[in-house]
């Protein structure tokens, strides 16, 4: 969403009485594809523990008649100094970094990845190995769901993007009651998924299918994802908080999770205490043509218990052709999917 | 017969007595003077004179009185009959001059004795010719005349009564003109003390010269006691100057009205501190007050010998004192004395205004930020009050201008703060009081989104109050003792929420502080300085979010980036302190033009943590203790040549513990040792004209142990700051400025600067991030009449440096981009211009005033920016434009 849109009929009249400065209005629209774009990074399982193998997958949204160039991962395996904001150390981000700063894992919309050993080290809670004769250094902070995370690049010709996978670690710092109330109530995340697309009081979208909508329209579009379970009840269907295979059979012998908004638990450093939490979701729109009202919408951790729905608007565009538009869906944890649907613009 | 001559006047007497000694010693002057050749009694003998007669007791002729009015000289030549014995024996007018000098001389000759005359060897009667001068001498000047005029401040009403007192205890009163005068005096320095029971005692160094008169005008204050009730008593007054005895280096007075004419400020006297010289134009709604390219916080703000936390409330749009309270601020940019320490930038003192003791005086004001009324005087014999209250209405006003919630955009300030005191007066020059001071800020700011990663919310509250005694004592010599004890609180709280991201700051503090200062003159060119600066501060803190947010001095980000989601936690307690004992003199030599002050001031630190590394599962807290001495010599030199001249240097040693801020064992280091910094500055003062004055000053300070943060890719554990910092500033200010006269004053201020920090001593230079090279200020006011006053004032200033976007990358998990930067503060943000207007009127409604006023500021509506800000792709850049036209209007009504 451009909130900055907002805020430019009221400028004068604050500014009028001293109140605060004006936020210029910038024109850029974050949903709208004009060109090769990559939209999303995720790895699958977006969890891994060190050492364990990940599918390291794109996004690449390709407006109607482009071609898809070729993207080149690689695993960044420098960790980020202090006094660098963003989530990755930006000696990852130059072409032609070095192999022992930048490991490359091959072209494609989707490579394996094999997390490095000492990953809980490099970006977990773990001290780092000491150096001769110096202590251990500091461990890497926590995300706020209290989650450590591999970065990998994604170049896509000139443009680049950050992904992670997120790594299971042991507790770092934690009284160990608590690394073992963390461990047996853990569970490793799962990428969520768009559960339904549907045109607002209308049909449910299909990938494969495809749709018409009529130029200069706009179209209200609903989308869902599974609403997962408030309590850990065995035979719900996912193998969550104080459930395992010797407790539950019928949801942990094959593990997995909830698709949506899932439960988990992390650690409170400040409490010194395990707590329990659910997962925010966000669904980012991106179109070919026209544009969204909003850029991303969703529900936030608050809100996740209350909510396994979103929906928005295209303003559609008044030029008939072919257009896609691209869903991806987010979860708090770093888990991610997408969902691509394709429309036929009729005059 | 011999002759001789002499003058009347006594002060070549005894000259005229060597010369007529050396006439009748000397045969060559005895031949020179060939009409003075002796004339021997016995002529047919033909006897030989073997010795003239020498005179022994000369006698001054009295001036007759009649020719001296008349101004006439003249030379009476005398026969003088000298018996053997050498007595006078006969006298007799062989060349008149008037009968008056005849007389004269023959009464002054008659009394002279002589060593006789010997002709062959043997004492002998004889007759000699005697000229006897009478000439009018202008005397060569030997003493001076001093004389002055004692008056109120600012009013400028002469007072009568004034004790005016030498130091050689002479002394006088001055008359109804409020004048004095003395004379004769010895040439020489003189010391000049000024009293009266209602007076605060003022002694000064003058210098009389032989031969001149010395024009001195004094303006004095009232001590409280015993005020006169004048409608100037109630005067704002901003002084802006070193105090009587130990003058700081570089110092501007500005007067009381000067200072609420000022376009700009909307009558707040203190926001004339913005308009300084050496001071930087601070950012739109910052309140910050950056003096010589330090940073905000290293310099130190004190209320009557309390140190207070800030100037302005959030937002600078008013200062945390009532504009009715203050008497005087002085803003002292850098090298001071050392008697205030703890801070590696500049110092600012303000100071309250006495109540008068005989009336009552009531004020109210009221515009579109705020409303405030203050209320001063006596509530019974010897003893007075102050009270002044203040709080902001301005998200009233945009509730009645708007049915939207502004809130949801713009952070509105919030604030309100007050003062209280009361004073007993023990004698004429002796009072105590206790009072307090409180000030409460809060914004918040609310962006509400559909989106979960763009609703953001962030709440700021500060408050603080402060709690005081105080005991003055003056003596007629001008020595002063101070003894300030106090005691208050701070809590501040900063809770902000982006996206998912929350970011929290909490700080409570219990502060104390003793302050004892004495001022005294040990001999007439000494001057001693002697005190004790007590701080001590125990503090709780918590702190969580993401280690960059709040981002600090240094940090490679852009305005509006989303702080890191890496976000960690802690809860420390800090306990800290140093009691300061310092001592300063001031050396005055040649005639009081040069003065050599050297100080010292030892500080001993003390910082002790409950916690040195972060939580860490069931392990117990392990605290630590570090001290440091600290010891600050400080030097300054004054030197006025002229009247019209002076040269000054100075040069200090200054110590800054750490903020408790930067001690975290998680997001700081809680073993940070002290900074420490050297100031030098350099200044000439001018007098162009008689109310024109023009002082330049250069200066530049160097600091190490300023905190950054740890570069290492693996810190240590409670090192994620370092104090490893430093930096350097220098540059040169310039100001220009007229003094009240005909209805006009205003002053022009220049400041070139440059600050530059880096991270260890390894690494480069680069620009601080409150760098302005240029700051230009002019401004004017004038008195039209009829109560009407305009003002005017224009503002240039450099923008600060900001550092540039080369690049962005998408960051796919948080689905936003993150920028790529270029050499850290390597562009800035475009310049600042801006005029204000100022009008006002008062109009007089029987005993009281009302006053109104319009104050405009950007009266051309110049797009100034304040700050760069991007594109969520940052691939495009604009400017928050800052204030457009924006007329404050207000009321003041004064009884």
């Amino acid at each position: 969403m451009n909130v900055q849109r907002k805020k430019a009929p009221l400028c004068s009249l604050l500014l009028a009485v001293g109140v605060s400065a004006c936020v210029p209005d910038f024109d850029d629209d974050l949903s709208r594809v004009a060109g090769p774009q990559l939209l999303a990074l995720r790895g699958s399982p977006p969890e891994a523990k060190p050492g364990g193998d990940s599918i390291l997958q794109a996004l690449v949204a390709v407006p109607d008649g482009q071609a898809a160039p070729k993207v080149k991962f690689g695993l960044c395996l420098a960790r980020k100094p202090l006094t660098q904001l963003g989530p990755v150390n930006q000696d990852c981000l130059a072409e032609g970094a070095p192999e022992d700063v930048l490991l490359s894992l091959g072209e494609g919309t989707e490579v394996p990845a094999r997390l490095p050993e000492d990953a809980c080290r490099s970006f977990g809670p773990l001290q780092p190995a000491e150096e001769a004769g110096k202590p251990s250094g500091r461990p890497v902070d926590p995300d706020v769901t209290g989650g450590f995370y591999q970065p990998f690049v994604a170049r896509l010709g000139k443009q680049v993007s950050v992904g992670s996978v997120r790594i299971d670690c042991d507790l770092g710092g934690a009284a160990r009651e608590e690394s073992v109330a963390f461990r047996r109530q853990y569970r490793s995340n799962e990428n969520p998924s768009l559960a339904r697309v549907w045109r607002s009081g209308g049909e449910d979208l299909d990938e494969a299918a495809g749709a018409s909508v009529k130029a200069g329209s706009s179209l209200t579009l609903e989308a869902t994802w599974e609403s997962c379970p408030v309590e850990s009840r065995c035979g719900d269907g996912a193998c969550t908080a104080n459930e395992d295979p010797s407790t539950c059979a019928a949801d942990c012998a094959t593990p997995h999770g909830c698709t949506g908004a899932e439960r988990y638990v992390s650690y409170d450093a400040e409490k010194g205490a395990v707590v329990g939490r659910r997962e925010g979701i966000t669904v980012a729109w991106f179109a070919s043509r026209g544009h969204f009202q909003t850029e991303q919408t969703g529900s936030s951790e608050e809100e996740a218990a209350d909510s396994s729905r979103t929906r928005n608007t295209w303003s559609v565009g008044s030029e008939p052709g072919p257009a896609t538009i691209w869903l991806v869906i987010r979860d708090t944890r770093g888990g991610q999917s997408w969902k691509t649907f394709h429309f036929d613009v009729t005059p | 017969m011999l002759r001789f001559a002499s003058s009347s006047s006594p002060k070549v007497s005894y000259l005229a007595g060597l010369l007529l000694a050396a006439a009748l010693c000397s045969p060559a002057s005895a031949q020179a003077q060939q009409a003075a050749a002796p004339v021997v009694a016995d002529e047919a003998a033909r006897p030989k004179l073997t010795k003239p007669p020498k005179l022994l007791a000369f006698v001054e002729a009295p001036y007759p009185e009649s020719e001296k009015s008349a101004g006439r000289q003249a030379s009476v030549v005398l026969q003088i009959a000298i018996s053997a014995a050498g007595t006078v024996e006969q006298a007799v007018v062989l060349q008149s001059a008037g009968d008056a000098f005849d007389r004269a001389a023959l009464e002054a000759v008659k009394q002279f004795s002589f060593d006789p005359a010997e002709i062959d060897d043997k004492p002998a009667a004889i007759k000699i010719q005697y000229r006897y001068d009478f000439v009018l001498e202008q005397a060569a000047p030997t003493t001076g005349i001093l004389e002055g005029v004692v008056t109120v401040r600012g009013s400028k009403e002469p007072l009568v009564g004034v004790r005016v007192e030498l130091d050689n205890g002479v002394a006088t009163e001055t008359d109804a003109r409020g004048r004095f005068h003395f004379e004769p005096l010895a040439p020489g320095p003189r010391t000049v003390t000024l009293s009266r029971a209602d007076l605060k005692p003022l002694q000064t160094q003058e210098r009389v010269e032989a031969g001149q008169k010395l024009d001195a005008t004094y303006e004095v204050d009232f001590a409280p006691a015993e005020a006169p009730a004048g409608d100037d008593a109630d005067d704002l007054e901003i002084v802006i100057v070193a105090p009587t005895l130990t003058k700081q280096v570089v110092s501007t007075k500005v007067e009381a009205d000067q200072a609420r004419r000022v376009a700009g400020t909307q009558g707040d006297v203190l926001k004339i501190v913005e308009n300084m010289p050496g001071v930087a134009r601070a950012s739109a709604g910052s309140g910050q007050v950056v003096v010589w390219g330090a940073s905000p916080e290293d310099t130190r703000v004190y209320v009557d010998d309390v140190r207070v936390p800030l100037l302005y409330h959030f937002g600078g749009l008013r200062s945390v004192v009532h504009t009715d309270l203050v008497r005087a601020v002085e803003l002292i940019p850098g090298g001071y004395g050392a008697s205030y320490g703890r801070g590696l930038g500049g110092l600012i003192t303000v100071t309250t205004r006495d109540s008068d003791a005989k009336r009552r005086h009531v004020t109210a004001q009221v515009d579109v930020l705020d409303a405030s009324v203050s209320g001063s005087g006596h509530i019974a014999e010897g003893w007075t009050f102050a009270l002044a209250g203040r709080r902001s209405h301005l998200d009233t006003t945009l509730a009645a201008v708007t049915d939207r919630d502004v809130g949801e955009y713009f952070p509105i300030p919030r604030y309100y703060d007050g003062q209280a005191r009361v004073r007993r007066q023990l004698g004429p020059k002796r009072y105590v009081e206790v009072g307090g001071l409180l000030s409460s800020d809060r914004v918040a700011r609310t962006v509400a989104s559909s989106d979960p990663a763009e609703r953001k919310q962030e709440t700021r509250s500060l408050y603080f109050d402060r709690v005081y005694a105080r005991y003055v004592s003056t003596d007629n010599e001008g020595s002063e003792l101070h003894v300030t004890p106090w005691f208050g609180r701070d809590r501040s709280k900063l809770t902000a929420r982006f996206g998912g991201t929350p970011t929290e700051l909490s700080l409570r503090s219990r502060q104390y502080g003793l302050r004892i200062d004495y001022v005294s003159r040990l001999l007439p060119y000494l001057t001693g300085n002697v005190g004790l600066d007590l701080e001590g501060a125990s503090t709780t803190l918590h702190r969580a979010g993401s280690l960059s947010t709040p981002p600090r001095e240094g940090d490679a980000r852009v305005f509006g980036q989303p702080p890191s989601d890496q976000i960690n936690g802690s809860s420390w307690k800090t306990i800290n302190g140093s009691a300061a004992p310092f001592a300063q003199l001031d050396f005055a030599a040649l005639h009081e033009t040069l003065h050599v002050v050297p100080g010292v001031r030892v500080d001993p630190f003390f910082v002790a943590i409950d916690r040195r590394i972060p939580e860490e599962g069931n392990l117990p807290a392990s605290g630590a203790y570090s001290s440091d001495v600290a010891v600050q010599p400080r030097l300054s030199l004054r030197y006025a040549p002229s009247p019209r001249a002076s040269f000054k240097l100075a040069w200090g040693r200054y110590y800054q513990a750490p903020q408790v801020d930067d001690q975290s064992p998680v997001f700081g280091n809680p073993l940070l040792t002290v900074a420490h910094g050297s100031h030098y500055l350099a200044s000439t003062q001018v007098t162009v004209l008689p109310k024109l004055s023009a002082e330049t000053t250069a200066f530049y300070s160097r600091s190490r142990g300023l905190a950054v943060r740890n570069p290492a890719l693996s810190p240590l554990v409670g090192q994620a700051l370092l104090g490893n910092g430093e930096g350097r500033a220098y540059g040169v200010q310039f100001l220009l400025r007229r003094e009240l006269s005909d209805k006009l004053f205003g002053w022009v201020a220049y400041t070139l600067m440059r600050s530059e920090r880096r991270d260890s001593a390894a690494a480069a230079w680069r620009i601080f991030d409150f760098d302005q090279t240029h700051v230009f200020t002019a401004l004017a006011s004038y008195e039209l009449g009829w109560g009407v006053d305009v003002g005017v004032r224009f503002r240039y200033a450099t923008g600060y440096p900001r550092t540039p976007i080369v690049g962005a990358y998408y960051d796919a998990r948080r689905n936003l981009y993150e920028p790529v930067l270029g050499t850290k503060n390597s562009i800035r943000i475009p310049e600042f211009a801006q005029l204000d207007v100022r009008l006002s009127k008062t109009l007089e409604l029987g005993p009281s005033k009302l006053e109104l006023y319009a104050d405009v500021q950007n009266v051309t509506d110049r797009e100034n920016a304040e700050e760069l800000v991007y594109d969520q792709k940052y691939s495009q850049r604009r400017s928050i434009r800052g204030l457009p036209i924006l007329p404050v209007l207000g009321a003041r009504w004064e009884l």
